[in-house]
């Protein structure tokens, strides 16, 4: 009778970890659809995730932001992949990978003060650091993001858009003096073709795709153009203002073109 | 009472996810050693130890894969490399973004590259390239350089 019992008690632990790792998923997806359907106007969240279509760990965290891309109405959650290159070499590239998203990733680390870099990486307003997967610290980390609250100080305006050529204005009431002004150009869907492997031919879709950003510092006002690299998808323009010295986030917009 | 506190401790390791301290504290470490067969014969060996949790990546997995694992050793007029590095046989695993099976080593690896020796007082220099993975993180691609002297 009491081996009945201890057995029974053994098979009861599996099943208590399988309900409070279910009841976590629950809580992370309700957590996530609250995120996504409103915002105010005075709190936002700019999340960054540097990834690669090389790396081995790298799928669950793009998955977390098609989730939170989907069917968004926040308008105040700004996402960006930005694809980093050390893993390119002559007979395999990563299609969207940049050297300067990558050097974007080791400033991050040298504000952070990280030993290493590392990818999945999330970073939400320039302040936090989290591997990119872990969903429960991501939503976390935007849930109080968005409870910050910061005065509206940019906007931008589409000054023209023919063809490949975009050209974008911005208006900003900052008063940070050691601030900069970085706009990304983001391709709202990807995807790419695998080009080796059994999987040859097979497409990687991607969300919020970086595919170039500018900075400069900080003015009143200023104007700046962008040519798009392929027509025929949908594009963003999100702009935010950055603290030099500390990495943080001062404000951000953007504009679908 | 034992009981209780098994499962205390269950749900307590539930709750606590790891820290990135640990995701992170996963640096794979080298040791170089020249083993000495003969006057002329010798064996540079290179041991790997991969903290648990982690993955290396094995010679050999296609040039088309964003993998990078390879060593290079500086030409020497004491010494002549004999065939290519050797090592034991790797895991396999089909890498599914790849679309391609991919090679590696978990806990501890060495690898071999004979070599002939022809002078005296001579110093192997070379560079090890190899990229590391955890279930979580993958680390941009690291080179280990290392010298041996040749005592004669």
């Amino acid at each position: 009778m009491k081996s009945i019992k201890e057995i029974l008690y053994v098979l009861s632990l599996p099943l208590i970890i399988a309900l409070i790792m279910a009841f976590k998923g629950i809580n992370d997806d309700k957590n996530l659809q609250k995120i996504k359907s409103s915002n105010s106007d005075k709190s936002f969240a700019v999340v960054e995730l540097f990834t690669s279509e090389g790396c081995w760990s790298c799928p669950p965290a793009d998955e977390l932001i098609a989730k939170l891309e989907k069917d968004n109405l926040n308008k105040k959650l700004y996402i960006m992949a930005f694809h980093v290159d050390y893993w390119d070499h002559q007979g395999w590239k990563d299609h969207f990978s940049k050297s300067s998203f990558t050097e974007r990733q080791k400033q991050y680390a040298t504000w952070m003060n990280l030993s290493t870099l590392y990818t999945p990486q999330m970073v939400i307003n320039g302040k936090q650091e989290m591997v990119g997967s872990e969903t429960g610290k991501v939503i976390s980390s935007i849930q109080s993001a968005m409870l910050e609250q910061h005065t509206e100080t940019l906007a931008l305006k589409v000054l023209k858009a023919e063809g490949k050529n975009i050209q974008i204005a911005y208006v900003s009431s900052s008063s940070s003096k050691n601030s900069d002004i970085l706009v990304a150009l983001v391709q709202k869907h990807a995807s790419s073709q695998v080009s080796a492997g059994e999987n040859a031919g097979k497409a990687l879709s991607h969300v919020q795709v970086v595919r170039e950003l500018k900075s400069m510092g900080t003015k009143a006002q200023d104007s700046f153009s962008f040519k798009l690299p392929e027509t025929g998808h949908a594009w963003e323009i999100i702009a935010f203002e950055q603290d030099k010295k500390s990495g943080e986030i001062l404000a951000a917009t953007s504009i679908n073109l | 009472m034992n009981r209780l506190a098994i499962l205390v401790v269950t749900v307590l390791m539930m709750f606590c996810s790891h820290s990135k301290g640990q995701t992170l504290s996963g640096q794979v470490t080298w040791e170089c050693t020249l083993k000495r067969k003969s006057p002329e014969e010798g064996e540079i060996r290179m041991k790997a130890r991969i903290a648990p949790g982690w993955h290396m990546y094995a010679l050999g997995n296609s040039p088309l894969s964003p993998i990078k694992m390879n060593f290079k050793f500086e030409p020497d007029r004491t010494y002549q490399l004999v065939g290519n590095v050797s090592q034991p046989s790797p895991l396999l695993k089909f890498d599914k973004l790849l679309g391609m099976p991919v090679t590696y080593f978990e806990n501890e690896v060495e690898f071999g590259q004979k070599i002939r020796l022809k002078g005296k007082n001579g110093t192997i220099r070379g560079t090890i390239q190899f990229m590391q993975c955890s279930d979580q993180v993958c680390v941009p691609p690291q080179d280990f350089g290392f010298s041996l002297k040749i005592f004669n």
